[in-house]
């Protein structure tokens, strides 16, 4: 059977979720989305600035591309409730990543606002992606309010210190029935594996990529990352183990027994 | 006349519909949402809402954003 990712009822061609944010220049971005093969895209939704006009960044975003605006900027589920009204009122989709953050130190989500902004928002139709920091109870409220899928934090936004909440995320992928994407924090595509390699659905990756000195390079890289990743966690591992155990025989040793144990 | 756009103070004609205000401010329509007095207006709402003095306007697109 086909290894497929739907959210929203919908299939979603790559596990590679990218943010489009400090990007130096938005002329790379096509590029950088063609090397990492993503297909679903965030943006950020702003008053239009006219004394500081930058091309639209939707010229950007291959067709084919699932647009993923997030309501950052919201402090409230008030807030992320009117931004979300906004972007889907561009007619560009009715995917929306909720983003309520009031911590500017560490940027970590008010989980409580973002269940009531999912409560509503699903209700109306949108096919909602919370941003959350990984905690079980807010995880199955999210999943219960209507979720297509739910994104834990591995890290601070920006931080790049990889999985950071890795025994929280564990538990979510084991108890959450919705798609459990890790969002934030995810520095290198080692990360971005070990994430997949857990059971994550997939995972969304901004500034490891953006900030990287070759943006394309990284992002190829990131693709192949979760591709190995999610390979290595469909083809079931073995448990970790404790002692060693030895992976040639045990017998027909050349030099007599010489490796075998005391008592 | 006087309005708001985006929290600042703007100028406009007289009459000026929300279509021609986005055309002469240059701004290209890919996924732009307009609130004209607190309420998101349709797209097809931009050619026939005639500007009034006061009026506040927020003009909304999307940006790079992770």
């Amino acid at each position: 059977m086909k290894d497929q990712l739907i959210i929203g009822g919908q299939s979603v061609t790559s596990r590679l979720f990218l943010g489009t944010g400090k990007f130096s220049s938005h002329v790379i971005i096509p590029e950088v989305i063609r090397a990492a093969g993503a297909q679903v895209i965030t943006v950020a939704v702003r008053r239009f600035d006219p004394d500081n006009p930058r091309e639209n960044i939707v010229n950007h975003i291959p067709d084919g591309c699932i647009l993923m605006p997030n309501t950052s900027g919201a402090r409230t589920a008030e807030e992320a409730i009117r931004i979300a009204r906004l972007a889907r009122a561009a007619g560009c989709g009715n995917w929306i990543k909720i983003e309520v953050i009031s911590d500017a130190k560490y940027l970590l989500p008010d989980n409580m606002e973002t269940i009531k902004a999912t409560e509503v928002l699903a209700a109306e139709g949108f096919v909602v992606l919370p941003y959350m920091s990984p905690d079980l109870m807010a995880a199955k409220k999210l999943a219960q309010a209507g979720a297509a899928a739910v994104m834990p934090l591995g890290a601070p936004i920006g931080s790049n210190r990889g999985l950071k909440t890795k025994e929280l995320i564990r538990v979510l992928i084991e108890e959450i029935s919705v798609p459990i994407i890790v969002d934030a924090g995810i520095g290198r595509p080692s990360e971005a594996a070990e994430a997949m390699e857990m059971g994550a659905a997939a995972v969304l990756v901004n500034t490891a990529v953006a900030t990287a000195g070759d943006p394309v390079a990284m992002a190829q890289a990131f693709g192949l990352a979760v591709s190995a990743g999610r390979r290595a966690y469909l083809a079931e591992p073995e448990d970790r183990k404790r002692y060693a155990s030895a992976s040639s025989p045990l017998t027909g040793f050349l030099y007599g027994d010489s490796m075998k144990s005391e008592g | 006349m006087k309005l708001t756009v985006n929290g600042k103070e703007a100028e406009a004609i007289d009459g000026m519909t929300v279509e021609a205000l986005i055309k002469e401010r240059r701004l290209d329509g890919a996924c732009i949402v307009v609130e004209y007095n607190n309420r998101i207006l349709k797209r097809d709402e931009w050619e026939t809402v005639v500007l009034k003095p006061q009026d506040i306007l927020e003009i909304i697109s999307f940006v790079g954003g992770g």
